[in-house]
């Protein structure tokens, strides 16, 4: 699953993702993004109901503020997916400051079982933005 | 060896964009690694198909909600107005007009300001060209936008990740000065377009006016 390698590869995916997630969560404190006082959604704004990704603005705002339970509260699945990005930033750079990389590694049964549990988790976390009036 | 979209016409420029595409998503490492770059056109026009088409998607997807459900009516007030405006055929012809346009001068602005930040804090393997590529290859994952809600959020994502990796696996800049030079030139990027789009909001108001009184 998870490997450490004895040397960094050429890029380092993770801490630069993670980079660009932190970016963002940043920018999205800064600007203010979290609190406007509308909604965006076209989907939601056509139908009512929250789309899969409806409260993920907001998620980043709580991960801004080192709130981590409001923002999984906000956005389970894009809070998490932060969150597991983040940590896998964090360990990679820090593996690379001591000559070594990261990488996932799944075999195919593991990788089939990871998108069903990644459809499962889609389908929970729509369920509860559903049911949470998000 | 050459990126696939940058070999000759003989091989076939769709197979060639195709192969680009995938290996981008694939093997982006693979696809920028020793690449030799012949000038700015086919990166550019790269860049500009999926630009372009990108955008038609994006237009696509709202003329279609727009034909199921009157959006206007469910928006609150503040965007009632501006989601009226977008939605004007002028507003989107305008956006569809000059997204080439805008499409290859953000890249070669962006390519211009990263090259000479690369060049400020070291050497670069390739000329300005190798610059351009980066960038323009970079669009790839974009085209994720046609999967509706959260795709082109992953898209850009993606693509940005693309481009820091394109800068320094093609330039060999090393991943703190690509990041460097992404920051700065995306930024001011944002800041030209923010106020080119100012600059614009007159001509387009005038002619939206002139069409529908």
């Amino acid at each position: 699953m998870i490997a450490v390698l004895k040397s960094p590869r050429e890029f380092p995916f993770f801490a630069v993702t993670a980079g660009v997630a932190a970016s963002g969560i940043a920018a999205v404190s800064l600007l203010g993004l979290d609190r406007l006082s509308f909604g965006i959604c076209l989907f939601k704004l056509a139908t009512g109901l929250p789309c899969l990704s409806c409260g993920t603005t907001r998620a980043l705002g709580h991960l801004a503020h080192g709130d981590l339970a409001g923002a999984v509260v906000m956005n389970p699945l894009f809070a998490t997916g932060a969150l597991l990005l983040l940590a896998l930033g964090v360990v990679e750079a820090a593996l690379r400051v001591s000559g070594r990389g990261l990488r996932l590694a799944f075999s195919d049964a593991q990788a089939r079982n990871a998108w069903i549990a990644l459809a499962v988790f889609a389908i929970g976390n729509w369920a509860w933005l559903v049911a949470d009036g998000r | 060896m050459a990126i696939p979209f940058e070999r000759g016409a003989g091989e076939g420029l769709v197979g060639g964009f195709a192969e680009t595409v995938m290996r981008s998503l694939s093997d982006p490492v693979g696809l920028f690694r020793g690449a030799e770059v012949k000038g700015v056109g086919r990166a550019l026009a790269y860049a500009t198909a999926i630009g372009t088409f990108v955008q038609c998607v994006g237009v696509a997807y709202l003329l279609l909600l727009r034909s199921l459900v009157d959006i206007e009516a469910f928006a609150p007030e503040p965007m009632r107005q501006a989601l009226k405006d977008a939605m004007n055929p002028v507003d989107l012809g305008f956006q569809l007009i000059l997204t080439p346009v805008q499409t290859v001068v953000g890249v070669l602005l962006f390519g211009a300001i990263a090259h000479g930040l690369l060049s400020a804090t070291g050497t670069v393997r390739l000329g300005f060209e190798g610059t351009v590529a980066a960038t323009a290859y970079s669009y790839g994952p974009m085209l994720l936008a046609v999967i509706p809600f959260c795709g082109a959020f992953v898209g850009f994502v993606w693509s940005l990740v693309l481009l820091i990796l394109g800068l320094s696996t093609l330039q060999e800049a090393g991943v703190g000065r690509a990041l460097l030079a992404t920051l700065v030139a995306g930024t001011a990027c944002c800041c030209v377009g923010f106020l080119a789009q100012i600059a614009i909001a007159p001509v387009v108001i005038l002619v939206r006016t002139l069409i529908t009184g």
